[in-house]
């Protein structure tokens, strides 16, 4: 309904209903003063008289009515009485029907008003202390979160392990009796962007099971056993859902090594620590709830959580391979029209060390170009992206690479200590993506490789290296060096 | 008739959401006429009722029998009006704009009243003819009401715009206790109407 014509239709009804109960006949009685009562009463014309809040409802005998205002004293009573008027009360007149309605009607709407009140306040803060120790974690019954693996690209090794967990929750006795035990608890571990949290999603969205989504840093408070208190009642909520999936992301906000924090390692978030400790796996066992987090700081952990029993297993969430990447594109351009010179899988093999997020960033900017492209030209209809959009896209990511490489040089060669080959030495080196740099080995330290290619000096990290091999000069690597680092080049030798 | 006071209350409520309604609207309508959207934006340049209905200024206490009332506020951005308006002047005629506009639906009343009996239409006695008369005053005390000088009432936005900068801190801190004046002053009224009847029974 438009709103024109809702607020046409309420002044209508409002309207109808005002002239309606203005024309209700009016029964109200024509009133006289206590005098002209008294005088009645002398010349004994009064039949009936009936107490009302106001004062007397008068019968004459002539049949006409009147309401007297005033009360009779006790001699009038006795002269009434002896004329042998009939005194009534309308007391039971307080029941009559329009005045019950009217009374209902007054209190649903105070009781509706104040409800909805209650609710809005509510909405707005719930900081009462009983609800402080409530877990604020989102429940995601089956099938309300609206990803699925379909939604993720690569990763293909974790996504098996995550859907046997589902498979394990939804029928348990194929597994119990080959005599397996769940893993109790998952690590999804993975540099930033490569899509922990996204997996986690798609689980929700999979799972037949409610998952209990949290992230680690609500499990922490101001006051010290409020973040334990969360931890409890988190697992308390999972156990009564059971069989259920608790997802709890950036688990180092609370895991991190005991006894390392200020005031002799006994605060707040290792309280939480030892409360989830003692959730995972304490005398309560629980084989029907599997936690799942995501960290990208597995390094900090506190050992006692890594241990088999708690987070058993820990899952590498890559970075993005050449077809993970093409799939990802794919993902992130299924809700956009492509115009037909673009060609994803050239972009996937350009956009070497993207994650998933970079690539979705680089849909979504190319998606924003066409549109200002469009909206320039002022072209109509459909809005496709096009092979040129992809590509000024790509460029400020990939960009990105080229200017750390540039600002590498500078930094690290000035900073850190470097390992320097002895001699020239000229090393072939294959990326994990499958690319291959050939040059001389300038330096190398814990972390990166620099090599002088025909191209020009390339910084590469080490975690993105599968091999490196000595092409010529391996005689001079091998060789004992003053540089201890030098010997722990890859496949140096 | 006993449910009489309850059935005119009732009766007088519809007139008083209406004439709340045309209150806000005329806010929005102001604004949007110095070239603040922000009201239109969220729906609020509208006569109908429900947009503009809060829960306690407009259901409970009319309800309860008092005979004020307020609506949900119209929100105003005096960044957004048009350049030639400052927005000091520019939210005083928004504020002002709401009680004008029920100092205009009493004058339409009173003079459509004053058509009728002069024409001779109507019975004075005719329940309509006091029905008109009762929501004349209604709009009557619905602009005195908002037109006093305590925060949040529109009043205070009009003086707020008059008084010079340097009072501004000093008006800041004593607009805190608007709210708590104002249920004072309702809680004195309230207080007189009991010390009324009890003093002057039948007398109304």
């Amino acid at each position: 309904m438009p709103p024109k014509v809702r607020t046409f239709l309420i002044w209508f009804v409002l309207l109808v209903v005002l002239c309606g109960v203005i024309n209700f006949p009016d029964d109200s009685l024509p009133e006289e003063d206590w005098p002209s009562f008294q005088a009645d009463l002398e010349e004994g014309r009064i039949a009936e008289v009936v107490a009302v809040d106001r004062g007397l409802e008068v019968l004459r005998h002539d049949g006409s009515r009147y309401l007297a205002r005033g009360w009779p004293d006790a001699a009038t009573l006795d002269q009434l009485a002896l004329q042998g008027v009939t005194i009534d009360s309308d007391s039971d007149a307080w029941l009559s029907l329009t005045h019950l309605v009217f009374i209902v009607i007054a209190i649903v709407l105070v009781a509706a008003a104040l409800v909805y009140l209650v609710k809005k306040q509510g909405a707005a803060q719930t900081t009462n202390v009983l609800d402080m120790r409530r877990s604020r974690a989102l429940t995601l019954k089956p099938g309300e979160s609206k990803v699925t693996f379909a939604d993720v690209a690569g990763s293909d090794a974790v996504k098996e392990r995550l859907v046997d967990i589902i498979d394990y929750l939804a029928a348990p006795q194929r597994w119990t009796q080959a005599g397996a035990r769940l893993p109790r608890g998952l690590l999804l571990v993975g540099p930033p962007g490569t899509g922990k949290t996204l997996l986690a999603r798609a689980v929700a969205g999979e799972a037949k099971v409610p998952v209990f989504v949290c992230s680690a840093s609500e499990l922490v408070e101001m006051f010290v056993g409020v973040g334990a208190a969360r931890v409890r009642d988190l697992f308390e909520n999972a156990r009564k859902a059971a069989p259920a999936v608790v997802f709890i992301d950036e688990l180092d906000a609370i895991g991190r090594r005991r006894g390392t924090g200020i005031g002799a390692g006994h605060d707040e978030r290792e309280q939480s620590l030892n409360q989830l400790l003692i959730c995972l796996d304490g005398f309560q066992r629980d084989t029907h709830i599997v936690v799942i987090a995501a960290t990208n700081r597995v390094d900090v952990l506190d050992r006692a959580l890594l241990r088999p029993g708690r987070f058993d297993l820990h899952l590498q969430v890559p970075p993005l391979d050449e077809a993970a990447r093409l799939a990802a594109l794919r993902i992130h351009t299924r809700d956009k029209t492509l115009a037909p010179d673009v060609d994803l899988a050239a972009i996937a093999s350009r956009t070497l060390g993207l994650t998933g997020a970079d690539l979705e960033q680089l849909c979504n900017e190319a998606a924003l170009g066409a549109v200002r492209r469009e909206r320039k030209t002022g072209g109509t209809g459909v809005i496709a992206v096009a092979a040129a959009d992809l590509d000024a896209a790509a460029a400020p990511l990939t960009a990105r690479e080229h200017s750390y490489n540039a600002v590498d040089v500078l930094l690290l060669e000035s900073a850190i200590q470097l390992a320097r080959p002895a001699g020239t030495c000229k090393a072939r080196v294959e990326l994990v993506e499958g690319a291959v740099l050939e040059g001389e080995l300038l330096w190398a330290d814990a972390h990166y490789l620099k090599l002088e290619t025909p191209e020009g000096p390339v910084i590469v990290a080490k975690t993105r290296i599968r091999q490196v091999r000595s092409l010529a000069g391996t005689a001079h690597v091998a060789a004992p060096s003053p540089d201890r680092l030098a010997h722990q080049l890859p496949g140096s030798a | 008739m006993v449910g009489g006071w309850l059935a005119e209350r009732l009766i007088l409520y519809i007139p008083l959401v209406l004439s709340l309604t045309v209150h806000e609207w005329a806010h929005a309508r102001a604004a949007y006429a110095l070239g603040d959207r922000t009201a239109a934006h969220l729906g609020r340049m509208s006569l109908d009722p429900l947009v503009h209905i809060d829960p306690i200024g407009t259901l409970i206490l009319p309800l309860l029998g008092l005979p004020i009332g307020w609506a949900r506020p119209v929100p105003v951005n005096p960044f957004q009006f048009a350049a030639r308006w400052d927005g000091r002047v520019g939210m005083m005629l928004v504020a002002a704009a709401g009680p004008a506009s029920n100092l205009t639906i009493a004058g339409l009343l009173w003079a459509a009243s004053a058509a009728v009996s002069a024409l001779g239409l109507l019975n004075p006695t005719n329940p309509a003819a006091s029905l008109v008369e009762q929501a004349m005053t209604m709009n009557l005390a619905l602009a005195a009401f908002n037109l006093l000088p305590v925060p949040p009432l529109d009043g205070s936005r009009v003086v707020e715009g008059l008084i010079p900068e340097r009072f501004r801190p000093l008006w800041d801190q004593l607009g805190a206790l608007g709210p708590a004046l104002l249920i004072a002053l309702g809680f004195a009224g309230l207080t007189a109407t009991v010390w009324l009847s009890v003093f002057f029974p039948g007398g109304r």
